[in-house]
């Protein structure tokens, strides 16, 4: 770490401070003397330029003494040009401008100077003129919100939330109908479990913007239906910027907690790296025999293993989080070079000791109430993240017509849990449980992006190449159950295997190459009208993955009762004849051990033109040929494990925008978009998550095909406001569900096809200043609500074992995780000496968690209730300093069955409040 | 001579065992091992096919091994068949599936053995030592109660059709089991779920079984996931779980069935009626005659009835348990409970000693009590009534695991027999004066 420092403060001392001159200054609306941010200031010639801030500042420094037309322009006002200005060497000038109104539309204002897209303004100009439904957050925003991460970002985007921290939900849909992408080119995720790529990997000091689209459109690909979300990293900037920040957090029920739950790891845990303290013993590493073929050899691997089975308390640190990044650009000859540099650490702590989780049955049809299976006593949870990433960036400006830039990023999370319940299971004699499991996961992505762009006045060409490398491990995961019991007066502990698995340990690793490249083209098209353009273009994913799982099982001859569960793996207890003896199984690891393969080629044609003179229209088509393979390794001549998926499609896309005024349009758009399982989906292994659940993959799912159709009426005002009201409707054919293998005895949940499904939204967005009252002038209000309504066919087995106990159990139900209403808003306050405050609320409503087989009622979450304040004031220019609480209303993640008008809680538990300081310092 | 197999035998075992080899057979079988190489039995999709196993040969099962649908598996008296050992994936299994046939038909100097493939039957391989290997799974055309009315027996992954059971012919028949014995079984076959020895799924009334026996299985001796297969002489000795199970609305019958403890073991008796959902019909309400079920006082209980389970016990023994007979009541409508209020769970004309340490009846609930959610003391009371009234007793049978037969031998006060089915004996438990199962 401490190398990197260094590097990090020679570039800076390098680049830094070059006796030149600078200019500086406001710009403000003529007509209301409100500073607008957003502006694009420019020194015609050059391509030097800066863009104004929240307060409508710009500084543009490392100007090269001379003389200068300055010119100011932002969408929707009046390009203003300052000639002759006169820099001399070390000055600073101030020049202060006044922006008026545009009477006319702007066509795409002559930007020279890369087009800034990090301000609100600037992102709600970019969703005005994009062809395509869409909604932004901006670098500003994300400041001004206290995001620290994409996933705290995005929750004020409109129709979006936030599942736990990570996952992005847009329009209520699942994770599985959204996609990500980074700097427009795909990533991979990194959740085996999931479709999608976890938001919380993503810094906001690295991020420029973040843009959520909402309708397709044949430039884009085509495997998305709520949102399509393109996370941009920083660009390189229009002068040396530095900034560096330091937080600490204190969440009263996890952090300087003598009673957290930890347990003994590695040297490099704060890493988010395990040193090898967890790796499987080398003993271990090679053919583990069965008993009786090698009694000695069984119990030498056995008593190799570290004896960690057991969570431990142990006093908790403080949250914190440091983020480095700089930046600047070099004129070159005529060639500009810029470059930019990022880095962030934090490491955090969540715990709860008053947690509960419960699990009933209904066991009868006539039953007036459901029966308890088994309930906890005390469950506690301990879990600490450490997410660093390091970002590099180099573009080259070759000449007003050719830009090459390189991305390089990594982001690392780390998160180590420990787990430790007491519960008691109503169905056996009431006997007392103990459920302990320490879990360690380590996830990395690695991305290389190196993109250009070509523009003369007939084409412009824009490329991207990118090489992804994902990882996850999950190194030496230990499940621990084991009974409680009181005999002849003394405690006594052991396992009761005929009721649960036994204490095993397992090691997982996935690691996921993507080979992307994409071409668009995009020229005028004056055969249509004046001012179309045409685009096409090609793309092509490639990703293979490799999904490992190794499993050890503690298991014993027979249960002998123990006064310390220590006992059970102490080596003189490792016998494999009368005590512990370890089992493993290569075909049972090869069964559960996958690869995959996926090629996506994409070619597209789509115009853009106005077919009378305020109605504009999209309008293409893009193919997408889809190759994809899933393979487990388990060679079983009898049964076919194989997924193959190997379509073509054709996917139409029409958006119409009806400009009613300069500042209103009318949106309409219809778009066929598909949904493809993912490879652990589509995999046949199984695996058994903590609780015991058996969850297996599908290979014969296929993929979904949606319709999706838009209507959106839009107004702006002044830079940053807006007012929007949108209805959808998606049909769904063969959309994924969670399901269960109704025949297994016990129970398997896997993925299915079903036939078909339905979703209406109605959705609504305002954002607004406050200035006509004067005392809050300096207030702004946005908030957004989205409506959703689904069904979805109910699995034909599903459904014959639901009717056994409801007969008029309905074929459709609600769409899985699907929430049918959220609310974001926020207040914010802005004044001109530097402070700045917010608070935040988001609302999800109640949806269906988890399905159940048979009898069992389903499970809902109760509504969410998610409050964030922020107050920062500026120093000096430099410096700032923001306090900031999360989760205000401390609520809790409240799980239950309803059934007969009562409810059963399924699980309930809270993390709490956190309150944090950060001091930032820019320059 | 005896065999070496019995010396290292506890006495526990030679009592209940001497059935399964007789004095000459394993030195036999012990010579054919050294001068014939086993030969290994593997599955490719195709099948055991319809062929005989010879008792000159040593089997060795490798994985799951079906018997399918159509094919015949005779195996000859005398017969060592060996699982290899591993679990999950690995396991081995005899696989008797869905429409197939087995005719293993051992006799009393002649049995049939299953047991692993470390097992030289020369006694190095303890009597409690479990897990070794899978064991024998049958499976029917029978009806289950549950939905859909088709299951897959555990171990085995849905897609593997050939693991399915379940279907409307409660007369159906697998074929023959006699005289034989299936030890050191059990192995897990993940999610904690392991083998058990002998696992019937469906398996319906033409199906002849009589003269099992299951030593030292890590799971259960005998599971029943519903049919209606009728048991005759049936010993579980040493089982991890219980001794015998059933499940998912077995409706058949039994007689002169044997449970032996280790002190790690379960109950005797775990009986569901239903698991997905558990009313489903038909109900689980099989016939039992004759048991002697021996316990450890500290096993839970002799047996649970539970998710809505039935069953009749007529004419046995209970000994030695930590606690009685529990029957489930929830605060729904259909439970166990219900079952016996309406006369589908009976527990008439046994005998009962040293249960919940009582040699008296002064507590008819320490043998036979509600138990549950919605268990009250009305309905204890009512099953302190019913058990008092309907000759069960308290009295000393002078049994031990080492020796089931009584000395004191109950033979008064008998519950009728109603059906030719069953061995019209006049005594209570599963013995008279003849031990069968040293025979």
């Amino acid at each position: 770490m401490k190398n990197i420092f260094t590097i990090i403060l020679l570039l800076i001392s390098f680049t830094g401070f070059a006796q030149k001159a600078a200019l500086e200054g406001k710009v403000i609306d003529e007509k209301t003397g409100e500073p607008i941010p957003g502006v694009t200031v420019f020194l015609v010639g050059t391509t030097t330029g800066a863009i104004t801030d929240f307060d409508g500042n710009y500084l543009i420094s490392n100007i090269n003494p001379g003389t200068y037309t300055v010119q100011f322009s932002f969408v929707s006002y009046d390009t203003q040009k300052k000639e002759n200005i006169v820099l001399k060497q070390g000055q600073t000038l101030t020049i202060n401008v006044q922006l008026k109104e545009a009477s006319v539309e702007i066509e795409d204002v002559a930007v020279k100077a890369k087009r800034i897209e990090n301000t609100d303004a600037a992102v709600i100009t970019l969703q005005r003129k994009s062809a395509v439904l869409a909604n932004g957050v901006s670098a500003t925003e994300m400041a001004q919100t206290g995001a620290s991460n994409a996933a705290g970002a995005l929750r004020k985007v409109n129709g979006v939330s936030v599942q736990g921290g990570k996952y992005v939900y847009v329009r209520g849909l699942s994770d599985r109908y959204s996609k990500t992408v980074l700097n427009g080119a795909d990533i991979p995720g990194l959740d085996p479990e999931r479709n999608t790529v976890q938001m919380d990997l993503f810094p906001t000091n690295i991020l420029d913007n973040i843009m959520v689209y909402k309708s397709f459109s044949p430039d884009l690909p085509a495997d998305f239906t709520g949102g399509f979300i393109d996370i941009k990293t920083k660009n390189f900037p229009d002068q040396f910027t530095f900034s560096f920040s330091a937080k600490i957090g204190y969440n009263p029920q996890a952090n300087l907690n003598s009673n957290f739950l930890s347990y003994q790891g590695g040297r490099t845990d704060f890493l988010g790296i395990d040193d090898g303290t967890r790796a499987l013993p080398a003993e271990a590493s090679g053919y583990i025999p069965v008993r009786y073929e090698n009694n000695e050899q069984l119990n030498q691997i056995g008593r190799s293993f570290n004896k960690i089975w057991f969570p431990k308390t142990q006093m908790s640190g403080l949250n914190q989080k440091y983020t480095i990044s700089f930046g600047n650009r070099k004129n070159i000859g005529d060639k500009v070079l810029g470059f930019f540099a990022g880095a962030s650490y934090a490491y955090d702590y969540s715990f709860f000791d008053d947690g509960f989780y419960g699990r009933y049955k209904l066991t009868d049809k006539n039953s007036p109430v459901l029966s308890r299976e088994y309930e906890t006593e005390q469950w506690q949870l301990g879990q600490e993240n450490a997410i660093w990433s390091i970002i590099g960036g180099l573009a080259l400006k070759l000449n007003q017509s050719n830009d090459i830039s390189l991305n390089i990023i990594n982001n690392h999370s780390g998160q180590k849990t420990a787990n430790s319940s007491y519960f008691i299971d109503y169905r056996d004699n009431e006997d007392l449980r103990q459920r302990r499991t320490i879990e360690f996961n380590s996830r990395n992505l690695f991305a290389v992006q190196l993109k250009g762009t070509h523009t003369n006045e007939h084409l412009n060409i824009n490329w991207i190449a990118s090489y992804a490398l994902a990882g996850q491990t999950e190194p030496d995961i230990r499940y621990l159950t084991n009974d409680v019991d009181i005999r002849n007066g003394d405690t006594v502990y052991f396992v009761n295997k005929s009721n649960y698995a036994y204490p095993r340990r397992f090691y997982r690793d996935m690691n996921e190459n993507n080979y992307f490249g994409k071409v668009d083209f995009q020229m005028p098209a004056h055969f249509l009208s004046e001012g179309s353009k045409v685009k096409f273009g090609l793309s092509n994913t490639y990703k293979y993955r490799t999904y490992r799982q190794k499993q050890i099982l503690f298991s014993e001859n027979q249960a002998n009762l123990y006064s310390n569960m220590a006992d059970y793996f102490a080596n003189d207890n490792i016998d494999a004849v009368n005590g512990v003896y370890i089992q493993a199984s290569e075909k049972d690891d090869n069964k559960n051990s996958y690869n995959g393969v996926q090629n996506i080629f994409a070619a597209y044609a789509m115009f853009d033109t106005r077919i009378a003179d305020k109605i504009r229209v999209v309008a293409g088509a893009r193919f997408e040929s889809v190759y994809m393979e899933t393979t487990d390794l388990f060679q079983n001549e009898i049964i076919n494990n194989q997924g193959v998926l190997n379509e073509k499609n054709i996917l139409p896309s029409v958006n119409i925008i009806y400009s009613v005024t300069e500042n209103m349009n009318v949106r309409l758009a219809y778009n066929k978009t598909l949904a493809r399982p993912s490879f652990r989906e589509k995999s046949g292994m199984s695996i058994e998550n903590k609780t015991g659940d058996i969850i297996i993959g599908n290979p014969e799912l296929k993929q979904s095909t949606i319709d999706n159709y838009d209507l959106r009426w839009e107004k702006y005002f002044k830079p940053g406001e807006i007012v929007s009201i949108g209805a959808f409707y998606k049909d769904f054919k063969d959309p994924i569900e969670r399901s269960f293998n109704t025949e297994a005895i016990n129970p398997e949940i896997t993925w299915r096809n079903v036939k078909e499904g339905r979703m209406y939204g109605l959705e609504a967005e305002f954002a607004k200043k406050m200035d006509f009252v004067s005392f809050l002038k300096n207030f702004k209000v946005s908030a957004n609500f989205t409506y959703v309504y689904s069904e979805v066919s109910v699995d034909e087995k599903e459904l014959n074992s639901k009717r056994y106990f409801d007969p008029n159990y309905p074929d459709k139900r609600v769409m899985f995780e699907q929430s049918p209403f959220i609310v974001n808003g926020t207040l914010s306050y802005t004044n001109l000496k530097g402070w700045n405050a917010g608070i935040s609320y988001t609302f999800n409503a109640e949806k269906l968690v988890i399905v159940n087989p048979t009898g069992i009622p389903d499970v809902y979450s109760t509504p969410t209730h998610d409050m964030y304040f922020n107050i920062s004031k500026k120093f000096a220019n430099n410096l700032s300093l923001l306090f900031e609480i999360k989760n205000i209303l401390d609520y809790r993640t409240i799980y239950y069955y309803s059934y007969n008008n009562q409810e059963y809680l399924y699980n309930n538990f809270g993390v709490g409040r956190t309150f944090a300081l950060k001091l930032s310092y820019k320059l | 001579m005896k065999t070496n197999y019995f010396n290292y035998l506890s006495a526990v075992v030679i009592a209940v065992s001497l059935f399964i080899t007789s004095c000459d057979k394993g030195d036999e079988a012990q010579k054919e091992n050294e001068t014939k190489a086993g030969v290994v039995l593997t599955d490719n999709g195709n099948g055991i096919g319809t062929r005989t196993l010879y008792k000159d040969t040593t089997y060795i099962l490798d994985g799951f091994v079906f018997v399918n649908a159509g094919q015949t598996l005779t195996i000859q008296p005398g017969t060592v068949i060996k699982g290899k050992a591993g679990q999950g994936e690995s396991a081995s299994a005899l696989i008797v599936a869905r429409g197939a046939k087995i005719i293993a038909e051992g006799t009393k100097d002649e049995p049939i053995i299953f047991t692993a493939e470390a097992d030289s039957l020369n006694g190095n391989i303890g009597n409690n030592v479990r897990g070794l290997w899978g064991g024998l799974i049958v499976l029917g055309k029978a009806r289950l109660n549950t939905i859909p009315a088709e299951q897959q027996i555990e171990g085995i992954p849905t897609t593997e059709v050939r693991g399915a059971f379940g279907g409307d012919n409660d007369a159906d028949n697998s074929g023959v089991i006699k005289y034989v014995s299936i030890r050191h079984g059990g192995t897990d076959i993940g999610a904690g779920n392991e083998i058990n020895g002998l696992s019937l799924g469906a398996v319906g009334s033409g199906t002849v079984i009589d003269y099992v026996e299951i030593i030292a299985n890590a799971d259960d001796g005998i599971e029943f996931f519903g049919g209606t297969v009728q048991v005759k002489h049936a010993l579980a000795a040493y089982c991890g779980d219980d001794s015998f199970d059933y499940d998912m609305g077995y409706r058949g019958k039994g007689q002169f069935w044997v449970s032996i403890q280790s002190d790690d073991s379960d109950r005797n008796g775990e009986h569901d009626g239903g698991t997905d959902p558990e009313d489903g019909q038909p109900y689980a309400i099989p016939t039992i005659y004759n048991a002697t079920y021996i316990g450890v006082t500290t096993n839970k209980s002799i047996i649970t009835f539970r998710d809505n389970a039935g069953g009749f016990y007529y004419n046995s023994i209970f000994v030695n348990h930590q606690n009685g007979i529990d029957i489930e009541k929830l605060n729904s409508v259909q439970h166990s409970f219900k079952q016996w209020e309406d006369g589908n769970l009976k527990i008439e004309n046994n005998t009962f000693y040293n249960v919940a340490g009582q040699t008296t009846l002064d507590n008819p609930n320490l043998f036979l009590y509600a138990k549950g959610e919605g268990a009250t003391d009305a309905d204890n009371s009512a099953l302190a009534t019913y058990f008092t009234s309907k000759g069960n007793e308290v009295a000393n049978p002078s049994i031990s695991a080492t020796n089931p037969v009584p000395a004191n031998p109950q033979t008064g006060n008998l519950y009728p027999y109603n059906d030719s089915w069953f061995d019209a004996v006049n005594y209570r438990g599963a013995f008279g004066s003849d031990n069968w199962a040293a025979g």
